[in-house]
């Protein structure tokens, strides 16, 4: 009898644990849980550094007779070129200026822009980018040499930690020559980097 | 012997309000609404929410490549990792593509969506809501749409034998750049669904 109740007692035992386990797995089954993570996220140093490199250059003047060219020199700064004084008096008279643009950051950069200002009381037929013809005289924004066909546009690339060499022409590309003299003051050229 | 039997008696007393307090726990908040019907039949159902494939790469957005690399995603079951990535610069972004399937024969709803944050020096989330958070430079999203502009949101039902396309998206959108290399470790999100 005593080992019956026991054995009864036992039974009944486990088929209640059964059931509390039961009730407990019933109401937790119908959920999941999904997880998505990364591993590591690293965010590297980046600079953003785009100027010219500081330097005077002087001009160099080419044409029929260069003895009477003056193209004066121009200094560049971090962020502009200035101080360009010179003198054509003919037509294919010409004067150069090479500066170099520095990316010493380590972020590709964009030109996003070049906008040419005339020079003041200044007449310009065309006034496009790299290109800007005032009268007598045009000038260009180029890359690498005086007589590159190859100018600057919106969309050049110069990526991080490099440096390309842009040069600033100015010729006399009237068929005549000026009976007076004749200044223009004032031209420039603003070219825009954007991160590229 | 005796002692035996109280304590059997005890245990057994205990259980049946285990089991008892259970269900009254389960009931409170319910209420039973009596039918009568001529026949129930219990169809054979079966539970199944996971993630659909086993990798997943990144579209890739940005500039240049410089501090940019998209890890592959490692697709297992409920669990979605991502490998070591990198975001540097502003516009750098990851996009991944991700599909939550249902295969069981019960609809279910995503009911929560809990940013998890990550871990690292000096790493605050200023954002950790739903599927958005901010952590620094950094932001991590769940989203409903490819661009990543529409956060996931709860009480969406995924139906039985359908599935739900979601976007995991990490990108730099801070303004600045970093001066010395961050990482953050774990970044990620939890979805839980359950029996709709």
């Amino acid at each position: 009898m005593k080992r019956l109740d026991y054995k009864l007692i036992s039974i009944i035992i486990i088929i209640l644990f059964f059931m509390v386990i039961c009730v407990s797995f019933g109401y937790a089954a119908l959920s999941s849980s999904l997880k998505v993570s990364f591993g590591s996220t690293t965010q590297i140093k980046t600079t953003w550094d785009i100027g010219f490199e500081n330097a005077t250059v002087n001009g160099v003047a080419s044409g029929n007779d260069v003895s009477k060219i003056s193209c004066g020199s121009a200094t560049a700064t971090s962020a502009t070129v200035f101080g360009i004084n010179m003198t054509l008096a003919n037509p294919g008279d010409k004067c150069s200026y090479t500066f170099t643009v520095v990316n010493s950051g380590n972020i590709g950069a964009k030109i996003s822009a070049i906008t040419p200002t005339k020079p003041a009381a200044t007449t310009c037929e065309t006034l496009s980018g790299s290109t800007m013809i005032c009268g007598n005289i045009t000038y260009k924004l180029r890359y690498d040499s005086a007589n590159s066909t190859n100018l600057l546009n919106v969309g050049d690339v110069l990526d991080g930690e490099s440096q390309r060499l842009v040069v600033l022409t100015a010729e006399y590309s009237g068929e005549t020559a000026e009976a007076d003299d004749f200044y223009q003051d004032g031209f420039k050229f603003t070219i825009n980097y954007v991160q590229g | 012997m005796t002692n035996g039997r109280k304590e059997m008696y005890i245990i057994i007393g205990l259980l049946a309000v285990a089991v008892v307090g259970l269900s009254v726990g389960y009931a409170a908040l319910s209420s039973t609404l009596e039918t009568t019907v001529g026949k129930v039949t219990q169809s054979n159902l079966k539970w199944s929410i996971a993630f659909e494939g086993s990798t997943a790469s990144a579209e890739e957005e940005g500039t240049s490549s410089t501090g940019r690399s998209c890890g592959v995603a490692t697709i297992s079951g409920t669990q979605v990792t991502v490998a070591d990535t990198k975001v540097s610069k502003p516009g750098d972004k990851c996009t991944y593509t991700l599909k939550v399937v249902n295969s069981g024969g019960i609809d279910a709803s995503l009911t929560t969506i809990t940013p998890v944050k990550p871990t690292g020096s000096d790493v605050t989330c200023d954002t950790a809501d739903g599927g958005n958070m901010v952590c620094g430079n950094v932001t991590y999203k769940l989203t409903s749409d490819a661009s990543g502009d529409t956060v996931l949101e709860n009480d969406t039902t995924v139906t039985a034998g359908s599935g739900q396309t979601m976007y995991l998206v990490v990108s730099y959108t801070g303004a600045g750049l970093n001066e010395s290399e961050v990482v953050q470790t774990g970044a990620g999100f939890t979805l839980v669904y359950n029996q709709k």
